[in-house]
């Protein structure tokens, strides 16, 4: 009987071929509770008792007017981009096999971290789009550090955000190469030494990537068994990442690629680590499900990657408002006297504002008259990567330290880079 | 689940489609892109419509209180929208306490126009833009022009000086940058916050400790209502 390990999946097993569950490594900060709701889930339902009420109670003030257009904007905006990015990633799910993508990529993980940095070049969306097509990218193989440079480089390396930036900036190619420039080798940077210090998969929540996050999750769990086999199951449990409750034991609600029913037991440690097997004739005789059916389940793992991306996106784009309602941008300015003092401002102005990087440079033009260049630089280059509605949604993806060393990295990487820019190259440029 | 996830995508397409139907996008998105709204609603059907193909393939669950917080919080959004299309603080576009939020000082706001061609400033004989003002400043430095905005009291400003103020929206409301001009008037005592107005003067541009100031002597000042797109365009300045 072969071995399989669902981390890392290395070649397809042959279909009928009994599997051995291989036990996972427990990741040790992650102790799931047999039952009640997660502190996580009880924190959601005080935020959202509290967005409720701070809408009762400033219904028909200005200052809720502002609150109350920021909010619904910024998810209007952000909306189409999620699905679209959704629905590749359910594309991509079910009619790209992840052999396919394992052979695409460059062997080596520094090519395929470089290639990965300039894939926005290809598929131009912002960075709402790109965190539910990662999330696919993910589980059909990419490794993590690869999927990185993308989520990073993706939004600000493409063809819109830099046609975007040039008419911000009334043409200036000097501007639009600095922030690709800029925007690249961050990603790539970054990438590389996530990839040092969370090396495999061991970054994501669920490093077999069993639901990216919580509840409602997908699962594309059967490495090798039969290509290309995920379905969704509707969630009779929910991960701790999130929502708390975790319960086995369950059946899945299969929508996705596969029209014979079966089921599964999981294997799970008190780390939520889970791993599935399947009996070896689960699947024998299964049928090739239709091209009708096979586009459902692309659509449906679309809508699963929607709802599991969307509430990250609401409860990040709440913050975002009230931050935009409360602090005034001139508090920024009255901050930013010393050029490195001006660049930390900004960069820190790009993560409350939360701006879509098709819209930011427009508004970091609006400081060429305050602020030097290198500030509104590093503005445009960390907004597209970091913001708070993209913490929360990173969130559903990584672990929390992951997610602590990816924030640190990428502001220190920022700072940096801009300060040495400011005092080497662009000291008095607007 | 199935029927939480059926009621969260079906209010989300229904209150989209009110959203295009009568026009109010435009307080939260600039008006250029509904076809992006009206995708939007299209992939919330697509999403029904699969899972209605799949149906026979779908258990129902009962719902964990994970699973209703998610319904929830993705509703949310619709709970505020329909409240600032109707309330009067919302119901015009951002206002003059967003204003206060995002100006910078006096500074009128950065010309982000984007592809309008240069043309021949006005002469007074029709209404333009803010923006319009902004990009053209230099040339139509003392001469007459005629403008609509809102207006903001400021009470650092001496008496008979009101703001007059639009907003410019590259995307959405929360990227929206003010553009604002002075208006001198001896009518500026009776004008009202947030209050919709068309003025006729005499535009100047000066430079007040660094910053670019546009200020229009007014002859005349009348309150209008509000226009059907509260925000400028960056592409139709």
């Amino acid at each position: 009987m072969p071995n399989v390990n669902l981390l890392a999946p290395s070649k397809p097993i042959p279909r009928g071929q009994p599997l051995e569950l291989q036990v996972l490594t427990p990741v040790p900060d992650r102790v799931v509770p047999r039952s009640g709701p997660s502190p996580w889930t009880i924190g959601g339902f005080v935020f959202l008792a509290i967005a409720l009420i701070v809408m009762l109670a400033t219904r028909g003030t200005s200052a809720g007017a502002t609150l109350g257009l920021s909010f619904v904007s910024i998810i209007l905006e952000a909306l189409p981009f999620v699905m679209l990015g959704s629905l590749l990633g359910g594309l991509f799910e079910v009619f790209v096999s992840r052999e396919w993508v394992v052979r695409l990529l460059p062997e080596r993980k520094v090519y395929a971290i470089l290639v990965a940095a300039g894939l926005g070049l290809l598929l131009p969306v912002c960075e709402c789009a790109v965190i539910p097509f990662t999330r696919r990218l993910v589980r059909k193989g990419v490794p993590f550090s690869t999927a990185v440079a993308y989520l990073l480089a993706g939004p600000i390396v493409n063809v819109l955000v830099g046609s975007a930036t040039l008419m911000a900036y009334g043409w200036n190619w000097h501007v639009l190469a600095a922030r690709m420039g800029f925007g690249y080798f961050v990603a790539v940077a970054v990438a590389l030494a996530m990839d040092r210090w969370f090396p495999g998969q061991t970054a994501l929540i669920d490093p077999a990537m069993n639901g990216a996050s919580s509840c409602g999750h997908d699962h594309s769990h059967h490495t090798g068994c039969c290509d290309d086999h995920a379905h969704d199951h509707e969630p009779a449990h929910a991960h701790a990442s999130c929502c708390g409750e975790h319960q086995h034991e369950h059946q899945h609600e299969h929508v996705a690629t596969h029209d014979a029913d079966h089921s599964h037991a999981h294997a799970a440690t008190e780390t939520r680590e889970v791993a599935h097997a399947h009996a070896a004739n689960d699947h024998a005789g299964s049928a090739k499900p239709s091209i009708r059916n096979r586009l459902a389940d692309a659509i449906n793992h679309a809508g699963d990657d929607f709802l599991q991306v969307g509430q990250f996106l609401v409860l990040g784009a709440f913050v975002a408002s009230v931050c935009q309602t409360l602090i005034p941008r001139q508090t920024f300015m009255t901050m930013a006297h010393a050029p490195a003092l001006a660049i930390a401002v900004m960069m820190g102005l790009a993560v409350v504002l939360n701006l879509c990087s098709g819209a930011d440079a427009f508004v970091a033009a609006s400081f060429r008259s305050v602020l030097p260049l290198s500030a509104q630089m590093g503005f445009m280059v960390l907004g597209p990567m970091l913001d708070l509605k993209l913490s929360a949604m990173y969130l559903s993806l990584i672990r929390k330290r992951a997610f602590v060393a990816l924030v640190v990295l990428m502001y220190s990487c920022v700072f940096i880079l801009m300060l040495a820019w400011h005092y080497l190259f662009a000291s008095g440029a607007h | 689940m199935n029927r939480l996830r059926i009621v969260v995508l079906g209010l989300w397409a229904a209150g989209l489609a009110i959203l295009l139907i009568e026009g109010r996008y435009s307080l939260f998105i600039r008006a250029q892109l509904w076809p992006l709204l009206l995708g939007t609603i299209i992939m919330f059907v697509l999403f029904l419509i699969a899972m209605y193909v799949r149906r026979q393939a779908a258990i129902a669950r009962k719902a964990t209180a994970a699973v209703w917080l998610r319904s929830a919080l993705l509703l949310l959004p619709l709970a505020y929208m329909f409240p600032a299309m109707s309330d009067t603080a919302s119901a015009s576009g951002l206002n003059s306490f967003a204003l206060r939020k995002r100006a910078l000082g006096l500074d009128s706001g950065t010309d982000v126009s984007g592809g309008a061609p240069d043309q021949v400033p006005a002469d007074g004989s029709r209404v333009i833009s803010m923006g319009y003002i902004l990009r053209h400043r230099h040339k139509l430095d003392g001469r007459r022009v005629v403008t609509e905005g809102r207006v903001f009291k400021d009470d650092s400003l001496p008496p008979g000086q009101v703001k007059l103020f639009r907003f410019v929206v590259v995307c959405c409301a929360a990227d929206a940058m003010p553009v604002q001009a002075l208006i001198a008037s001896p009518l500026a005592s009776s004008l009202k916050d947030d209050e919709w107005v068309r003025v006729d003067g005499t535009f100047h541009l000066l430079n007040e400790g660094g910053a670019r100031v546009l200020q229009i002597d007014a002859s005349k000042v009348d309150a209008i209502p509000a226009p059907a797109e509260p925000y400028l365009s960056p592409y139709h300045f």
